[in-house]
């Protein structure tokens, strides 16, 4: 378990190290604040900035899951997968005595810790700014639990994206790639509404369901079956990938 | 003497037909292998096979008694590289990458990411970024982090490529230096001078198949040169035994 260990941190500091991955968590700090102070100025709700309903931190959750975190993990998998194929330096990962396995779950745990990370921040910043203009954050056991439960539809997409970023050797190509079947799976339900109950990319707003009244145990359990689905399938998919890259 | 790495009949088939057949052969303690053959006979193939970065379709690979199948961690535990040409993430600084490196060993000294990176004469560079390092720069630094857990097996690919002429003497003598502590060096190269310089025993590759191996007082005791001795045994492989002869009778 050493080798995991060492190799998980070494992937979240190359992560830490981009400049991509500072900004998005300062966008997450930095957002909420700027929504705040714009919306007392323009004398309305804050999520109404963006179109969007309930509380400041819901509306902060709404706003991220999405666009802004699949964006990231986007990018982070097509960094830390084809990014580093086309640069060769996978290879300074597998030359070291570190199983593929290993070596696989590490990248994705990175990967899942600032998708984490930044839910964490956004929700700190979202409840403290909400809180600091005398205004409410919304029941804050509500909100601390959406967060929570936006992190499984967010780890599926990330897993998917991992899986999608393998079928590239440059990192550009692949987010290229990921952001427009993003963009079009999110479009598509529009067309083809029965498709959304099967798509992993129509679960961004699933924490909707545990909050409030909350859904029947029943619908929760099968849309939590579903995704999980989705993270042992993607996983799957993509650690056979990486297993048997020939580098 | 130890077997240090045994590599059974391994072969690897790419879809373009070329790749190596039934490879065998093995390292000792303290001997520096010497790997030549014309270039696309499969010698990097070998390597990375030997490193787990090709899986092979038949054989076996152990270092120190660890098949890379079953036990890769332990096997490679034991093991430093430069595959093709060293690399490094660019945006770190040489001191950093090695950090990076050293976290897969438990029990390294902190102290030994600057011995490494002085032993290669890097050390005033330590914290300067790999991106403005010259190649000879990164050859070293691809020396410094294959040296740095101290591994009983180094392997080597082209490692004197980009170095200078003092790089050069630099690299053979501190290869000379470890294989005389007990450490095996298996060293792929097209520069038959460096190898003849610092070889114990070579292999010779050609179109997938090890074609020979023979150690130093073989090529010595004919009165060849290693150059000769390679060119002899290709042409043998290749030509037959009536060009090789015609060697044989221009070297005496």
């Amino acid at each position: 378990m050493h080798s995991l260990y060492a190799n998980l941190l070494n992937e979240t500091e190359k992560l830490w190290r981009q400049r991509r991955t500072k900004g998005f968590l300062l966008l997450a700090l930095i957002l909420p604040v700027a929504t705040v102070l714009l919306s007392s100025l323009l004398k309305i709700r804050a999520g109404m900035l963006f179109g969007l309903e309930g509380s400041l931190p819901v509306a902060m959750l709404h706003l991220f899951t999405f666009a802004i975190i699949p964006l990231y993990m986007a990018a982070a998998a097509a960094h830390s997968f084809a990014g580093e194929v086309a640069a060769r330096t996978m290879k300074l990962v597998l030359l070291r005595p570190v199983t593929r396995a290993r070596a696989y779950a590490s990248k994705v745990i990175a990967i899942a810790v600032f998708a984490a990370l930044c839910l964490g921040v956004l929700w700190i910043a979202s409840t403290v700014s909400a809180w600091a203009v005398g205004g409410t954050a919304g029941g804050m056991a509500d909100s601390l639990k959406a967060y929570a439960a936006s992190f499984v539809p967010m780890l599926a997409i990330g897993l998917v994206c991992v899986f999608m970023a393998q079928l590239f050797s440059s990192g550009t190509s692949a987010l290229m790639t990921i952001v427009l079947i993003y963009a079009a799976a999110k479009a598509l339900p529009l067309l083809l509404p029965q498709l959304s109950a099967w798509s992993v990319f129509s679960y961004t707003r699933w924490d909707v369901l545990w909050t409030g009244s909350g859904a029947p145990a029943g619908i929760l359990l099968n849309t939590f079956l579903l995704l999980l689905s989705y993270i042992i399938m993607a996983y799957a998919a993509g650690l056979m990938m990486f297993a048997r890259k020939q580098l | 003497m130890n077997s240090v790495l045994e590599v059974e009949g391994i072969t690897k088939l790419f879809r373009n037909h070329r790749g190596v057949k039934d490879v065998s052969f093995t390292a000792s303690e303290g001997e520096v292998f010497g790997f030549i053959g014309p270039n696309g006979a499969g010698k990097t193939t070998v390597l990375k096979i030997i490193t787990g970065l090709i899986q092979p379709d038949r054989g076996n690979v152990r270092i120190m008694g660890h098949d890379i199948a079953e036990r890769f961690e332990q096997a490679v535990s034991h093991a430093g590289c430069i595959i093709e040409t060293p690399e490094a993430y660019e945006y770190m600084s040489a001191r950093d990458n090695l950090k990076l490196s050293a976290r897969f060993y438990r029990d390294l000294p902190a102290s030994r990411i600057d011995e490494v990176l002085e032993k290669v004469g890097l050390k005033p560079y330590r914290h300067e970024r790999v991106r403005g390092f010259s190649l000879g720069m990164k050859q070293r630094l691809g020396l410094a982090s294959a040296l740095l857990s101290a591994p009983r097996l180094v392997l080597l690919d082209e490692p004197t490529n980009g170095l200078d002429i003092e790089g050069m003497a630099d690299f053979r003598s501190t290869v000379r230096q470890l294989a005389d502590q007990g450490i095996t060096f298996l060293i792929s190269s097209h520069l038959i001078h460096d190898l003849s310089l610092i070889a114990d025993r070579v292999g010779v590759m050609r179109e997938g198949h090890l074609i020979s191996l023979g150690r130093e007082d073989e090529w010595n005791g004919a009165g060849l040169s290693l150059e000769q001795y390679v060119t002899f045994k290709l042409l043998e492989s290749k030509e037959g035994e009536r060009n090789a002869q015609l060697i044989r009778q221009s070297a005496e």
